[in-house]
């Protein structure tokens, strides 16, 4: 094979993409969506409110309601001073509740509790809102109840208010990652799993931004049937070569963007996130899994003749894409579960299921040696088949291929 | 210069290609023609590499097809194609590039043949603003950047206007008083006829007729008679005792039946239509071509 023309190849496919208006678009657009889905809803959750909060309270035991107005006065004030919450006492009668919740619809409150005398043993009360997703307001008021019920029932048992006080401060954990080689180092809780999941969507990214083009670019040479002039001047290794190489430099270059942009806004982000020792092996996994899926998209999409069914064929890889990440949550509880090594050594899995687990925990080495190992072998052998796929796919109009004869082109030597 | 033997292809129970074989002398104009489906183009696929034959050989200067070789080969597709979204001069070159010609070089032989093709305006725009014919005009130079060796086409003027299919004859005409070579695939005998040295006639994947057009045409006999006439043509299909007989609307190509005279054909031909004009000349390779394909489908084929 001559690489000369394979980079021909390439860097028409490199250019001429670069140039697109949808690849200019996807480098803007992806970051600002990233941005707002993981900026926007934690900013507008911690947005701390501008006015007061009006919050009744039918208190049959009447000992409830001044402890509460002075606990949330106390910890919630407003920008501006002012206390965030204001307890209006509904008196308690025949039709309190009726009252209470005409206040409510009529925006007087935005909620309110009842508090009856059995309280301090049923440890329940009622919360009624038009609204009850409404967390901040109440996990506040929950915990605020909590507090007092705590506070009576110590200070009636003889206990100080000042010790109470004393007692109920809250405690803070400090989470201490230890490395494979004994290492030590102070970790936010939960460090791992988040770096697990960039390095995931950005392979993903990586992948099907890359593997999308790739599909794309064949059907467009096969419905314009440059594909035989292609093939006339080279080979089909060459053409794939090619291909491969320049789509992959132009992941590389929607990345570096990312990663700049990335830089540039998410200062606080990369100081949150710790990176092991191990980090190499990422780089290991992510290079063999682009290279293990670009040669599944091509054996996906050298046969399909119409942009429709290319975004059927890409869409299926793709979801082999995401199936780590519905498993997250089991591998970062456990992930030397010994089910969790065995997905991990199915080639399809690994590069992702790898790249998740090396941050939280990084694998033995012997998993790391197996794992790259088969999934270079599988690499090998799936670039090996691609490429009799595609010099046959590529000729191939109209009906698309069964499985069955995918297989035997694949397996045929030519 | 171009050696094919014994080409075999089938796809799935169709033949495509029974057993093949032709050769093409360095510096003619070379015809491939058949019927549509005949196999042509699987033919000049399987020559440049594009498709294996299940079959046969195919030589280039008595060495088979390696990656080097083909930069000096050119292909032009019947069904046309380039990158609709890419400026032209970048699709150009892109496709030197493909034959190994620096994008320098590439781009300056590009312009030369834009501007002698007075596509020199466009060079800038993309390919989807053009016409039609200037597209083909485009991948037409796209397969002369490299200064090819052999160039072979398949239809070339199909959907080209008169005035453009002379350019592309000149052009043709011009590579081959320079030594070059031509593979010229097509279904249509009066171009063949004008521009080939020698043909290959393909049906239903057989070779049927092979040699020099001269050659081919004196075999044929020159005792054809072509006959332009006003007045229902319907009636003279009617008549009786043709060897063969091509009818169109005002004009007639036929041999009489051995024993009848042409004059009694005349007489009974005058009784029919008004002849305005009547000559006894060599075929038209048109009728040579439908007479040699209409032969192999009665003739002797037997049926297993």
């Amino acid at each position: 094979m001559s690489l000369k023309k394979a980079l021909v190849v390439a860097r028409w496919e490199f250019i001429e993409k670069v140039k697109t208006k949808a690849f200019i678009i996807s480098l803007i657009i992806m970051p600002v969506f990233i941005m707002v889905m993981a900026v926007v809803p934690s900013l507008l959750m911690n947005k701390p409110d501008t006015t007061v909060v009006n919050i009744g309270i039918i208190d049959e035991t009447g000992k409830i309601a001044p402890q509460l107005n002075e606990s949330l006065n106390e910890k919630y004030k407003l920008p501006d001073g002012l206390p965030n919450y204001n307890v209006v006492t509904i008196p308690p009668g025949d039709s309190t509740r009726e009252e209470a919740n005409r206040m409510v619809l009529q925006k007087d409150i935005s909620s309110y509790i009842v508090v009856d005398t059995g309280l301090i043993n049923s440890r329940k009360f009622e919360y009624v809102s038009e609204n009850v997703s409404n967390f901040k307001d109440i996990s506040r008021l929950q915990s605020a109840v909590k507090d007092i019920l705590m506070t009576n029932e110590l200070e009636q048992r003889g206990v100080s208010p000042k010790i109470v006080a004393e007692v109920s401060k809250p405690v803070e954990m400090e989470t201490v990652k230890l490395s494979k080689e004994g290492k030590e180092e102070k970790a936010h809780a939960g460090s791992g799993f988040i770096l697990g999941y960039i390095f995931i969507i950005i392979l993903a990214v990586f992948v099907l931004t890359s593997g999308q083009l790739l599909v794309r670019s064949v059907v467009e040479e096969k419905s314009n049937r440059i594909v035989e002039v292609l093939l006339s001047s080279t080979t089909a290794d060459e053409i794939m070569t090619g291909k491969i190489l320049g789509l992959s430099l132009l992941g590389l270059t929607q990345l570096a963007v990312w990663g700049l942009i990335a830089f540039a806004f998410g200062g606080q982000m990369a100081a949150f996130v710790t990176v092991p020792g191990s980090i190499w092996w990422e780089g290991v996994f992510f290079i063999l899994g682009f290279l293990f899926y670009s040669s599944i998209f091509v054996m996906a999409g050298a046969p399909v003749t119409t942009e429709q069914e290319a975004q059927q064929a890409t869409s299926y890889v793709s979801m082999l894409l995401f199936l780590p990440i519905i498993l997250a949550t089991l591998v970062a509880q456990n992930p030397s579960a010994s089910y969790i090594k065995i997905l991990t050594l199915i080639p399809l899995l690994t590069p992702t299921m790898m790249a998740f687990r090396i941050p939280i925990q990084t694998p033995d080495l012997w998993e790391l040696v197996t794992g790259s190992v088969i999934l270079l072998a599988s690499t090998y052998f799936c670039m090996i088949a691609a490429g009799r796929i595609f010099k046959i796919g590529i000729l191939v109009y109209g009906k698309r291929p069964t499985v069955k004869e995918l297989f035997h082109w694949a397996i045929r030597r030519s | 210069m171009l050696s094919v033997s014994e080409l075999r292809k089938d796809y799935g129970s169709t033949k495509a290609l029974d057993g093949v074989s032709f050769d093409v002398n360095p510096g003619e104009i070379f015809g491939l023609l058949g019927p549509n489906g005949a196999g042509k183009t699987t033919t000049i696929r399987i020559a440049l590499g594009i498709i294996d034959p299940d079959s046969g050989t195919v030589l280039f200067g008595g060495k088979p097809l390696n990656v080097g070789m083909k930069d000096s080969l050119a292909y032009l597709p019947e069904e046309r194609g380039l990158y609709r979204k890419s400026k032209v001069i970048d699709v150009l070159v892109y496709f030197g590039g493909l034959r190994s010609i620096p994008p320098a070089e590439a781009r300056e032989r590009a312009m030369r043949w834009l501007k002698r093709l007075e596509l020199a305006a466009v060079s800038n725009r993309k390919v989807d603003e053009l016409s039609k014919g200037m597209q083909q005009k485009v991948q037409f130079i796209s397969c002369l950047l490299h200064e090819p060796d052999l160039l072979i086409l398949d239809e070339p003027f199909s959907g080209l206007d008169p005035v453009n299919q002379i350019v592309m004859k000149d052009i043709i005409r011009d590579m081959k008083s320079q030594g070059k070579t031509i593979i010229f695939s097509t279904h249509q005998m009066e171009q063949a006829e004008k521009l080939c040295d020698r043909i290959c006639l393909i049906n239903e994947g057989k070779v049927v007729l092979y040699g020099s057009l001269g050659e081919i045409k004196r075999n044929h006999g020159d005792d054809t008679i072509h006959m332009e006439f006003e007045g229902d043509s319907s009636s003279l299909r009617k008549l009786e005792n043709m060897a063969t007989m091509e009818v169109y609307e005002n004009y007639a190509e036929l041999r009489t039946r051995e024993g009848i005279s042409r004059q009694e054909f005349l007489r009974q031909a005058i009784s029919l239509v008004d002849v305005t004009k009547f000559s006894v000349e060599e075929a038209s390779l048109n009728s040579i071509f439908i007479e040699a394909v209409k032969g192999d489908k009665t003739g002797g084929r037997n049926v297993a």
